[in-house]
């Protein structure tokens, strides 16, 4: 594969623009992680609104009707409903795993089968996600399984 | 097969039977000597509650992993135990006859049970195995 890239002071916006015969496995994986860099995410936090990397979020999670998203140091609040979200999040690297989760899969360190037909995965930042046996089939999907 | 099936499949099987034993007591069928309306009744009974049984007990979020795998298999053996004995008359009633059905049903969903741990235990290490690759790249 080329990468080339074209440095102009006179570029207003950042390009990104990819020529390939067919989108592959491993390509389909690099514009997923494009996507996730190039959007961003509003965040509410002592009253002031953040613009969030998605690439930096861990996971999204609902709480008593309200949305957090999840940093490695920090929470954010967010005003969209969870539901809104998993269908604009499925083109990156976002699955949802709970009904009150979706995960960064890039953001998971490590999982583990639980006896009861679950599993448990290690965020990034230390905490503890239940993947449920609803959303199994779908979590897999998303490591080619 | 899963434990997800293993559900479907008790949950169809009691329908199947509600359906049966319905038509049995609404419809005017002429019963054999071996079946008598009560018995029938009787059958209609269980199977709601084997029905009901079948979707709590795979549904309830178990914390105790084995108070999962007891009252899913209590749900299994009534379905396949109870049912078989009120509305066929197939199995008698002597203890050891009671007995051998009850350790094949717990062997077959034992080993259902623990193929599917199998199953997954290999899924999370293909997955480790690719988070752990993307950790590698990352550094």
């Amino acid at each position: 594969m080329k990468l080339i890239i074209e440095e102009n002071a006179q570029q207003e916006e950042t390009e990104i623009k990819i020529k390939c015969a067919y989108i592959d496995e491993g390509l389909s994986k690099l514009i997923s992680q494009i996507r996730n860099f190039a959007y961003m995410m509003k965040g509410e936090k002592d009253g002031k609104i953040f613009s969030l990397v998605m690439e930096d979020i861990i996971y999204i999670e609902s709480i008593n009707e309200q949305t957090y998203l999840i940093m490695k140091d920090d929470r954010y609040r967010s005003d969209k409903k969870l539901y809104e979200l998993e269908d604009s999040l499925k083109m990156m690297h976002f699955v949802r795993i709970s009904k009150s989760c979706i995960v960064n899969v890039n953001q998971l360190q490590h999982v583990t089968p639980l006896f009861d037909g679950k599993f448990e995965a290690l965020a990034s930042n230390g905490d503890i996600l239940i993947i449920n046996r609803h959303y199994l089939k779908m979590f897999k999907e998303a490591f080619g399984l | 097969m899963t434990l997800k099936r293993v559900r479907r499949l008790l949950f169809i099987t009691s329908c199947a039977y509600m359906v049966v034993t319905l038509s049995f007591t609404i419809l005017p069928i002429e019963l054999t000597s071996d079946v008598t309306p009560l018995a029938l009744q009787q059958t209609l009974g269980i199977c709601i509650g084997t029905a009901i049984m079948a979707e709590i007990s795979f549904n309830f979020n178990f914390r105790n992993v084995w108070a999962g795998f007891i009252c899913t298999y209590l749900a299994v053996t009534f379905a396949v135990f109870l049912l078989g004995t009120v509305v066929f008359q197939m199995i008698p009633l002597e203890f050891d006859v009671y007995g051998s059905i009850l350790i094949i049903i717990l062997l077959i969903y034992l080993i259902v049970y623990f193929v599917e741990f199998e199953k997954n235990k290999n899924d999370a290490n293909t997955i480790n195995k690719q988070l752990h690759r993307k950790g590698n790249n990352e550094k």
